[in-house]
């Protein structure tokens, strides 16, 4: 995990992030407890204040539930609500793709080709 | 009693003091007295001699003691002290040190002059009792009243002249109580002493109380 | 956010010469490390004094952790440090060590030799006087975390501290909350926000004996925006911003969230302040009223 201290991003909104995209990627798994607030604060070297909001935000993005006394553990998640959010993200980045291409004039098949190219790769 | 004892100890700077307080310091003024003793062929003059190096040290060694090692434990209004004073258990201890100061004074003075006296009757026979017990009295007299000046006005000048009166003074007084040891003068010392010793202490710890309510102006800056 | 009060603070208040302490009603949150700041003067020290048992002189009531404990069992469950003559001066490592054994019950002399060691005293026999301010604050420091208690009052313990060893402090207490999980908790007076920010929870900021602000971090990070101007629209910002501040290139200060539609339309940035920056322009606001 590398929180950033002066990136305009406040650290609470960094680790909710970070934990996010375990939990999406299924590197946490459904029903495993987060580390506790203080002991993750200790490991980051941050106050305790700041990983309780994180926790709160995953909270309230549905992708965790407190339990008294016990801590934060990992929902289950819908791959159905998984694969809508990485449907978005992709789209997200496809946008920028074409934004940058239109700035340099460059068409939209020779997008496509790169695209196509670029896959190829990848596997 | 160990509780005690730890409790007073706690107020000396270090544990070696301890050696100091307890077998130097009246090793070596026993061993002073005895020797005049041992060499003299009167009792007037052995035991005159003797003591008057007696008193006169365990006067001046009384006054170091204190400001070395206790630090003038209620007297100095700079050591605030706040690790005894913060404890649950740190008035006690205050009051308990105070108590068993003037205790160890007593005994160890007791002492070294009963050590010093039984010496002298092995020397010169009986007879001089009486003297050792009352120039006991004075000597414990002055040290507690020199001590409560001392304390009372924290300054150099004061403090040794206070040094020198008071031992002068004990050294000035064994010739006179030699000749003129008597009942009546030691009954009545050791009721004013009682007096003073108790008097000094509540007062101490009286003092020691109001650190806890102080608002002089000194404390403001201090403590804001 | 449901949080446990380790200290309930009512209508505490203590006259001195020129000045009065006075806080109606403070609580300080458990399992939480709280920094009270404020200018010199502003009555920190007092108040911790007044926590800590060594100033009985005031009026008002306090309550610690449920409430039920005696005075005598909340002197040992809270762990004290000062700023001034803590120890008798003439004492060494050894007479501390002994005299925490005989004033506190769970004082253990292994843990305070083991704390000595962590914080590189190594001078067993240097009586206190003869030592650096840095020294004595880790002696007292090592003296305090050598008990077991459930609350830290600290008076400004990172002042004399290298930045090595406020650093090392700031993990201390770290490791002190964690322990506690979510019971123990910890209360220090700082002048430097900065440094002490990335351990502190929960903020008071007094100004000339009362508290103007107290929070958490996070929410006063959300309460208060730090917004930067041009300098020709200076005269509107002035009424709207907390610790307005202008220079010939421009002009800053906190707006109140509940306030930023204000800004409408005006040519600022919007930021997240620090804490540092939340505490300088709330205590400037309250020093300029007060000379004005």
């Amino acid at each position: 995990m590398k929180i950033m201290q002066n990136s305009g991003v406040p650290i609470y909104q960094q680790i909710a992030e970070q934990f996010k995209t375990d939990i999406l990627n299924g590197k946490m798994k459904q029903g495993e407890y987060l580390p506790s607030i203080r002991g993750l604060a200790k490991e980051l070297r941050i106050s305790v204040i700041t990983t309780m909001k994180a926790y709160e935000e995953l909270e309230k993005q549905g992708l965790v539930t407190a339990v008294q006394g016990k801590g934060y553990y990992v929902n289950a998640q819908d791959s159905e609500m998984l694969r809508e959010q990485h449907m978005r993200k992709m789209e997200e980045f496809l946008m920028s793709a074409i934004a940058a291409a239109r700035v340099a004039g460059i068409t939209d098949k020779e997008l496509l080709e790169t695209l196509k190219v670029l896959c190829a790769a990848e596997e | 009693m160990k509780e005690l004892l730890k409790m007073y100890h706690i107020f000396f700077p270090n544990k070696r003091w301890l050696w100091v307080l307890y077998v130097l310091y009246p090793a070596i003024i026993i061993f002073l007295a005895c020797i005049w003793n041992r060499f003299s062929f009167t009792p007037e003059f052995g035991i005159g001699m003797g003591t008057m190096c007696a008193v006169s040290l365990l006067d001046i060694g009384e006054y170091l003691l204190d400001s070395l090692s206790f630090y003038g434990i209620a007297a100095r209004e700079n050591a605030s002290m706040e690790f005894v004073r913060a404890s649950k258990k740190g008035m006690h201890a205050v009051k308990t040190a105070l108590v068993m100061d003037a205790l160890r004074r007593v005994l160890t003075t007791a002492f070294v002059l009963a050590v010093a006296g039984c010496y002298a009757r092995n020397c010169f026979g009986t007879g001089y009792e009486l003297f050792y017990v009352q120039i006991w009295l004075v000597l414990l007299l002055l040290v507690e009243g020199g001590l409560w000046i001392v304390r009372k006005y924290k300054n150099g000048v004061a403090t040794l002249l206070v040094l020198y009166f008071s031992s002068a003074f004990a050294c000035g007084s064994v010739p006179g109580i030699l000749a003129f040891a008597n009942m009546t003068a030691v009954i009545v010392l050791a009721i004013v002493l009682m007096v003073i010793m108790v008097g000094t202490r509540l007062h101490l710890i009286k003092k020691g109380k109001e650190n806890y309510y102080d608002c002089g102006f000194e404390k403001v800056h201090h403590a804001v | 956010m449901e949080t446990k009060t380790v200290i309930d603070i009512k209508n505490v208040k203590k006259k001195f010469k020129g000045f009065e302490l006075s806080i109606p009603d403070l609580q300080i949150p458990q399992g939480f490390a709280t920094a009270l700041i404020g200018e010199n003067g502003a009555g920190k020290s007092t108040l911790l004094n007044i926590l800590a048992g060594i100033r009985l002189d005031y009026k008002g009531e306090l309550r610690f952790f449920d409430g039920t404990a005696s005075d005598e069992e909340v002197r040992e469950r809270i762990g004290y440090t000062a700023s001034s003559l803590y120890f008798l001066p003439h004492w060494d490592a050894e007479a501390i060590a002994e005299a925490g054994e005989v004033l506190y019950e769970s004082f253990s002399k292994e843990e305070f030799w083991k704390l000595c060691e962590d914080m590189a005293i190594t001078d067993r026999k240097k009586p206190i006087k003869k030592l650096s301010d840095g020294m004595k604050m880790k002696m007292m420091l090592a003296a305090t975390f050598a008990r077991k208690t459930d609350l830290l009052v600290l008076d400004e313990p990172a002042s004399p501290l290298d930045p090595l060893m406020r650093d090392k402090l700031c993990e201390m207490i770290r490791s002190y909350i964690e322990e506690g999980e979510g019971k123990k908790s910890v209360f220090f007076s700082t002048h430097n926000v900065a440094d002490m920010e990335s351990v502190t929870d929960y903020a008071v900021i007094m100004e000339k004996g009362t508290v103007v602000e107290c929070g958490f971090v996070e929410e006063l990070k959300e309460k208060y925006i730090l917004v930067k101007g041009e300098a020709a629209d200076a005269k509107r910002l002035k009424e709207l911003l907390v610790g307005f501040r202008e220079s010939a290139y421009g002009c800053e200060g906190l707006c109140l969230a509940e306030h930023l539609d204000h800004l409408a339309g005006m040519d600022v940035v919007k930021e997240t302040p620090t804490l540092s920056q939340i505490c300088v322009a709330v205590m400037r606001q309250y020093s300029l009223l007060k000379s004005a």
